[in-house]
């Protein structure tokens, strides 16, 4: 089946567009119209997606329909709608076209992006409603918007570099954004820098992939036909021995081009996704605006890498070591950020190592093959922390730019519906069940526990499938205490924030800046999302039939959104006389209602199957994703639910097994959470200072982020900025410019010098000067010739004094008194006939016998009462006829 | 004909520029900005003209100009130097409109300098006579001096020096071996010429080409400059006045490398495939030394000026990498540097103007002041640091593709392999992705970001639209040809295929001519096998291959605008040894040894009719 056109480029353009106007006129514009350019040229890009996605429900072809087709007819690759705008770059064999894909995953990642920008679009009508520069801050978030829009949806890798190079300097535009802090623009800077260090890893994989393969087309590379390209070549490192068994030459690594990639690639995605190493970046580009950290920094652009990785899902498949390395460096993310999360008092650092850790477990989902649950978490993720981000800013503005969470506490109050929704995101993150991030993060765990995939691999390193086994349940483990960690951490950050006693200065909570409607709605339909999601990836366990729990927790989270809008009612009535006019109660309660009925209906939907008909699926996302993602490896259920698609290799669980690891996470969760509401519900007090000064230098550590930062100042900052002095100093100015260049004139200089000194303007001088250069002169051309000439014709020789193209030897008045003579014979005898009648004339030598003969030339000269004698030996090797 | 008005046409308006009253300043600022403008507009005939499909030198010109020489007055553009002309066309005008302040004196002068200027560069990119090119190479040198010396900072006479005794040690080399081919070519052919399409099909023995290649490497690496021989940029750089450094980063630099491409490369493609890997490793260097070392600048104009020499660097490596993409990424990387430098050295001229320092410590905050200018600035900041979707990239990326797949290239294009480790080098030119981002971000966040430390800078007043009219078509051009690249991508293929074709064919001709050389004798043997060299045809020979005095008759039909013709009669092929010529009675050694027999006429002549074209036969490639 052929893809559908569909004119995709629309969806990139229409930010991009937005962003110009912005950018160009935005100075001229009325704040309102630039509101209007910024949020309808996203909000317009998100309607194009969605025609695209669900078109068909206008009677016109849409991804959704073209799936069904696909799925029917069992064609091989994705359902996708595809456009190619224009051949970008040409050059001999490569061709790289501007042309759009969208198949399942990328649908998901541009809803996400068009729909979550959107909001944060809205969102930032309110928070941006005192800066003057809101011109540029919206024209950036729309070039942002667009340029992640080329990345999700580019139809080859250098489209998607496009955008990710686009992205980071969308990123380091918007965390420099108050640029007239120092802080903030080095802030910007280093995340770019960073970045590049990244990039410089995906160039190099995109440049191996191209010398692989020969294309970096994502239909082409899925379509299997360079596989075995990614497979030819081997590179053994480290001689083992000899396989007693197979005979076979053992190597500690054997390297193959697909490791290389895979590899290089991770580094580039480590650099954007921000995983260890090259994390440091994140935590300081919170010096953006708020909703910029929540856009850039939580829900889209960070996740690019784990977008990228579930891209090329094909390749990495290939190599399961590389998956391997890839979910250990994630899993290691996800518990170092969560444990520096728990010693940070600023609210939006808190949220940055959340989502550094989060990405970790997005980046050990891609990693163990559970590419859907990667990007599942990448969906929910995108809701709840957008959600916690904004709530975040709404604190901030509420408290005139206070980011501190020790000034803080007691906003519950003060601010409810930022409260709520803050509290939703929280119990979604910290994995409370039948909130989004339980089941996503669920997903994620079961993926974890029961993947099989190392245990075939081939390897680079010579791992048995034992410690693979070994080294997946450490990752288990690891994810496990990362996800306790993650409840610990934002119940800590919740209950600082909201609980206890207010610690504020009294001035700022009297003209505090309550969130307006654009900054709250956002926030609302985000904790919908973070409420909802899950729905999408429903372990088989608690779907369709077995869909009990589920319809419990629909009405538990229904009953939680009721709670909301009731807690906001109150809130409203109070602050009805208040300077900024209210929204009246209807307009929150009758939208959470609906949402809550609708919750009802779902669930209702899920329990009683045979009353519509239908139930819900279990892991949608999963189904949803299967075609673009051939390589994840399923994970069946027993019990029962058969998935659509048969792509092997599907690992079998039972229900039991699913039972387990949720209860493990529930329990985890709610120790989480219990813990940290148990200690910090109060706020500080003088028991969590006794505990942390028992820490001592352990929490120290923590508290400075385990001095990451000073390592790489030390280790590679500091080395390059010496190294770059010393060559300026020592090489440039100093060696090359001073020694070899000025040097070289001074030479010349000197030179011309001692030309001056023979300047001297003595008549005398000069003329003696001239005399003994005659005298020279006269020398070197009259003098006698020991130079000879020979020519063998047949047996006799010819020979002459002087080179062939001699004239004469000497000055024409030395001629007659030059006397040649060739001794032929070896007699030691001038013959009359062996003399020569001129000095340059020639004189032969007649052999008999063919041999070797020895010339003897002789030349007298009484000019100077001189004789030279030269000889040569000579072959003849014909006899004389 | 168009082409010979680009060339002169701005010669013509340097002296009308002269003939202006001294007095008006205005008005002579404007003829020059706008009669270089409509040489621009005048130059885009070109582009329109120009045949995409042909990889041969188009729209071209020959007339005799000294004929008992051999001198010719011969220009053409193929795909490699349209867009070099284009740019000098276009930046002409940026550089005298965006000139300011910057020029406080001799205004008259300045103008017919930066035309004269104009003429010299356009001419050396378009020659194709050796002579030419050199007289146009030397000219440039003249208003380029008086720029630097005149209109310059306060080490002008210093810089100015520096920047002509360097080139000049270069160019002078260079003239040697100009001669020597021109002697030598005398001697295989019997025919004085200096017509680099004659010369192309000269094949030199090793010895010959390592000296050649060595004098003219050294010329254009000075001028490009690689990794040693650069310390005379960063002066003449900074002390030149901003349309000096303009034009200078613009498009100076890429006579350079231009000249290693048209120049050094085919016509000595022994000598170059033996001395690519270190030149590749001195451009790999360069990219690297000169990106640390504008890391360690705090002279904002010396800092861009080093990131010239590590941009070039890539360019050093695309061409020296023979493969399609790198030397098409090359070439791209010129156009882009122009434009990027061009304007990074024009935007930092215009801060100049206002504050009078180069230390980019004396700036900071700068985007609150001048908040259009700091985003003009920062679009063509980002194009120097490579930014995908702006013009940096695209070159960048070619070259890093084409090296890094040099081996597979080689195979397939059957070019000889240059580069030793192409993976690790293209690494290692990798990094310069990091190292640029590194210092021209650290330069824009010491410039334009931050509080506003000094107070004097609170004053400074945001771009004029004089300043905008030169500015924004950079930044335009910056922006284009980023998202649009193939239309120039697709102009240069066909002359870089030819290039790389021609390489490859005269390469293996040159390894002929060196095994025949070690094995001492030409045998007969070899000589029938090497009848298409040119080094077959012995010196002594060369008595019989005089041109014959024609009758009138013949000559009045040849010269029915046969320029070739009319000046070299002797390229007849009658006049070359071989069957024709023992039948027409020419006696003489060639003739009985049979030198080339079998073979009606001897490749150096081209078949009739094709005014320009390749060494024939030729093999594989394209």
């Amino acid at each position: 089946m052929k893809p559908i056109q569909f004119p995709l480029f629309l969806i990139p353009l229409l930010p991009l567009l937005g962003a110009a106007i912005s950018l160009i006129f935005g100075r001229r514009m009325r704040r309102q119209s630039v509101h209007l350019v910024a949020v309808g040229a996203v909000v317009s890009a998100c309607v194009v997606a969605l025609i695209a996605v669900f078109g068909h429900l206008f009677g016109d072809v849409s991804l959704w329909s073209l799936r069904g087709e696909w799925l029917q007819s069992g064609a091989t690759g994705a359902p996708r709608l595809v456009d190619t705008a224009y051949t970008w770059i040409a050059s001999g064999g490569l061709q790289i076209r501007a042309g759009f894909l969208l198949d399942p995953l990328s649908a998901v990642m541009v809803l996400v992006v068009t729909f979550v920008g959107s909001l944060i679009h809205i969102y930032s009508c309110g928070y941006m409603a005192s800066d003057k520069d809101y011109a540029r801050y919206f024209g950036y978030l729309n070039l942002f918007t667009g340029s992640m829009l080329i990345l999700v949806l580019g139809d080859n890798l250098v489209l998607t570099f496009v955008g990710w190079e686009g992205v980071g300097l969308c990123s380091y535009l918007l965390i420099g954004f108050w640029y007239e802090k120092d802080a903030n623009a080095s802030a910007g800077k280093k995340a770019f820098i960073v970045n590049r260090v990244g990039d410089f890893g995906f160039i190099l994989g995109m440049l191996l992939l191209w010398a692989t393969v020969g294309t970096l087309d994502y239909a082409d590379l899925a379509s299997g036909s360079p596989f075995a390209a990614l497979l030819d070549k081997k590179w053994h490192f480290f001689y083992q021995g000899i396989d007693m068994l197979s005979g076979q030459k053992m190597y500690l690594i054997t390297l193959q081009p697909v490791h290389l990639i895979g590899l290089s690639l991770f580094v580039g995605a480590m650099g954007k996704s921000a995983q260890i190493p090259l994390y440091v970046w994140l935590p300081d580009a919170m010096a953006g605006p708020t909703p910029v950290s929540a856009l850039i920094h939580a829900a889209t652009m960070v996740t690019a890498g784990v977008y990228m990785v579930a891209r090329l899902n094909f390749i990495y498949i290939l190599s399961p070591t590389v998956m391997l390395v890839v979910a250990s460096f994630g899993a290691l993310t996800a518990l170092f950020a969560a444990t520096i999360a728990f010693a940070q008092n600023d609210i939006k650092k808190v949220l940055a190592y959340s989502t550094v850790s989060q990405l970790g477990f997005m980046f050990t989902a891609v990693g163990v093959g559970a590419f859907g649950a990667g990007i599942f978490h990448l969906l929910t993720h995108a809701f709840f922390k957008a959600c916690l981000f904004m709530c975040a800013g709404a604190v901030i503005h509420a408290l005139h730019e206070e980011q501190d969470i020790r000034e803080m506490g007691g906003l519950r109050k003060l601010l409810p519906v930022t409260h709520w929704t803050f509290l939703i995101s929280c119990v979604a993150i910290a994995g409370l069940p039948f909130f989004s991030g339980f089941f996503s993060k669920d997903m994620i765990i079961l993926g974890t526990a029961v993947n099989t995939f190392s245990k075939t691999d081939p390897g680079v390193l010579m791992l048995t499938p034992s410690v693979v086994k070994i080294w997946t349940y450490c990752l288990y483990g690891v994810l496990t205490l990362a996800s306790i960690g993650t409840a610990f951490y934002m119940f800590r950050l919740y209950a600082l924030t909201f609980l206890g006693e207010n610690r504020t200065d009294k001035k700022v909570i009297q003209t505090l800046h309550t969130p307006s409607n654009s900054m709250r709605w956002p926030l609302i339909i985000l904790a919908g999302g973070a409420t909802m999601l899950g729905v999408l990836g429903l372990p088989p366990v608690l779907a369709g039939k077995g869909g009990l729990f589920f319809f419990v927790g629909t009405l538990l989270a229904a009953g939680f959104l009721l709670w909301v809008a009731f807690g906001f009612a109150n809130q409203v009535a109070p602050h009805a006389e208040g300077e900024e006019a209210e929204p009246t109660l209807w307009i929150v309660q009758v939208p959470l209602t609906v949402i809550a009925a609708g919750l009802v209906f779902l669930g209702a939907w899920s329990r009683w199957p045979l009353l519509l008909g239908k139930s819900i699926p279990a892991d949608y996302i999963n189904t949803w994703l299967a075609q673009s993602i051939p390589g994840q490896a399923g994970i069946t259920v027993k019990a029962g639910f058969a998935h659509q698609l048969n792509v092997p290799p599907y690992i079998t669980v039972s229900h039991s097994w699913e039972w387990l690891f949720m209860s493990i996470a529930t329990v985890g969760a709610i120790l989480g959470v219990g813990s940290a509401l148990l200690i910090y519900r109060r706020g500080p007090s003088q028991a969590i200072g006794s505990l942390v000064a028992s820490m001592g230098w352990l929490y120290r550590l923590i508290y400075d982020k385990f001095r990451i930062d000073e390592l790489y100042a030390c280790l590679i900052l500091r080395p390059i900025t010496w190294l770059a002095w010393f060559l300026r100093k020592a090489i440039d100015e100093f060696l090359v410019d001073k020694v070899l260049v000025t040097g070289v004139s001074y030479v010349v200089y000197g030179l011309g010098w001692l030309g001056t000194q023979l300047q001297t303007g003595r008549a005398r001088q000069y003329l003696a000067a001239v005399l003994v250069g005659l005298g020279v002169m006269i020398f070197l051309v009259v003098r006698p010739t020991s130079t000879m000439t020979v020519k063998v014709q047949g047996a006799s020789v010819y020979v002459r004094a002087g080179k062939l193209s001699d004239k004469v030897i000497g000055v024409s008045h030395g001629k007659l008194r030059t006397k040649v003579g060739v001794d032929c014979n070896g007699d030691g005898k001038i013959t009359p006939d062996e003399r020569a009648a001129t000095p340059t004339a020639w004189v032969r030598c007649n052999f008999h016998e063919p041999g070797k003969k020895k010339i003897r030339m002789i030349v007298d000269d009484s000019r100077f009462g001189t004789r030279s004698e030269t000889t040569r030996i000579v072959t003849i090797s014909k006899e004389r006829r | 004909m168009i082409l010979t008005a680009v060339v002169l046409l701005p010669l013509l308006a340097a002296i009308l520029t002269l003939l202006l009253p001294r007095e008006e300043k205005a008005l002579i600022r404007n003829f020059g900005v706008a009669a270089s403008a409509l040489i621009f507009l005048v130059s885009l005939v070109l582009l329109w003209k120009f045949n995409t499909k042909s990889p041969d030198m188009q729209l071209g010109i020959q007339l005799a100009w000294v004929k008992t020489l051999g001198i010719s007055f011969h220009m053409g553009v193929d795909g490699i130097s349209l867009f070099l002309v284009l740019l000098t066309t276009f930046l002409t005008p940026v550089a005298i409109l965006g000139a300011g302040g910057a020029v406080t004196k001799r205004h008259k002068e300045f103008v017919a300098a930066m035309l004269v200027l104009e003429t010299g560069m356009l001419g050396a990119f378009v020659a194709m006579d050796m002579v030419l090119f050199y007289v146009f190479w030397e000219l440039m040198l003249v208003p380029m001096y008086l720029l630097i010396g005149i209109w310059g900072g306060e080490r002008r006479v210093y810089a100015a020096i520096k920047f002509v005794l360097y080139t000049m040690v270069g160019s002078v080399l260079m003239l040697v071996a100009i001669i020597f081919m021109y002697l030598r070519f005398h001697e295989l052919t019997g025919v004085y010429t200096f017509d680099l399409l004659e010369w192309k099909r000269m094949i030199l023995t090793p010895a010959e080409q390592f000296f050649c290649f060595g004098t003219f490497a050294l010329a254009f690496m000075i001028k490009v400059p690689v990794f040693p021989l650069h310390t005379w940029l960063p002066d003449a750089h900074v002390e030149a006045p901003t349309p000096g450094s303009v034009i200078l980063a613009g498009v100076l630099l890429k006579l350079g490398t231009y000249g290693l491409l048209r120049f050094a490369m085919p016509l000595f493609p022994y000598a170059s495939t033996k001395l690519a890997p270190y030149i590749a490793i001195l451009g790999i260097v360069g990219i690297i030394y000169g990106a640390l070392l504008a890391y360690a600048q705090k002279d904002a104009k010396k800092l861009i000026a080093y990131s010239s020499i590590s941009h070039l660097g890539f360019v050093v490596l695309g061409l020296m990498s023979l493969s399609i993409q790198g030397t098409e990424g090359a070439i791209f990387v010129m156009i882009a540097h122009g434009i990027t430098s061009g304007g990074l050295f024009l935007g930092f001229g215009m801060l100049y103007e206002r504050r009078h320092t180069r230390l980019m410590s004396e700036y900071g905050g700068l985007w609150k002041v001048v908040p259009k200018f700091s985003a003009l600035y920062l679009v063509i900041m980002l194009g120097s640091v490579g930014l995908p979707g702006l013009c940096g990239f695209v070159g960048e990326f070619l070259v890093l593709v084409g090296s890094y797949d040099h081996h597979a290239a080689a195979v397939i294009q059957g070019v000889p392999v240059t580069l030793p480790h192409p993976k690790l080098m293209t690494a290692a030119a990798a990094l310069g992705v990091i190292f640029s981002a590194v210092y021209l971000l650290v330069m824009f966040q010491k410039v334009f970001f931050g509080p506003v430390k000094h107070k004097i800078n609170l004053s400074l007043r945001d771009v004029t639209s004089r300043e905008l009219g030169a500015i924004v078509p950079l930044v335009v051009m910056t922006i284009a040809l980023g998202i649009f690249p193939s239309p120039l991508l697709r102009r240069m293929e066909p002359a870089v295929k030819q290039h790389l074709a021609e390489y490859q064919v005269k390469y293996k001709a040159s390894i002929d001519v060196k095994k025949a050389r070690r094995a001492k004798v030409l045998s007969r043997k070899a000589l029938r096998g090497l009848a298409s060299k040119l080094r077959t045809i012995k010196p002594a020979d060369r008595q019989k291959l005089r041109p014959r005095r024609r009758g009138k008759a013949a000559a009045a039909k040849a010269s029915k605008g046969k320029w070739m013709k009319k000046t070299f009669p002797s390229r007849r092929l009658g006049n070359l040894p071989g069957r024709g010529a023992r039948r027409r009675g020419l006696k003489g050694s060639a003739g009985r040894r049979g030198l080339g027999r079998g073979r009606r006429r001897a490749p150096i002549i081209r078949p009739r009719g094709r005014r320009h074209g390749m060494p024939q036969p030729m093999r594989g490639g394209r």
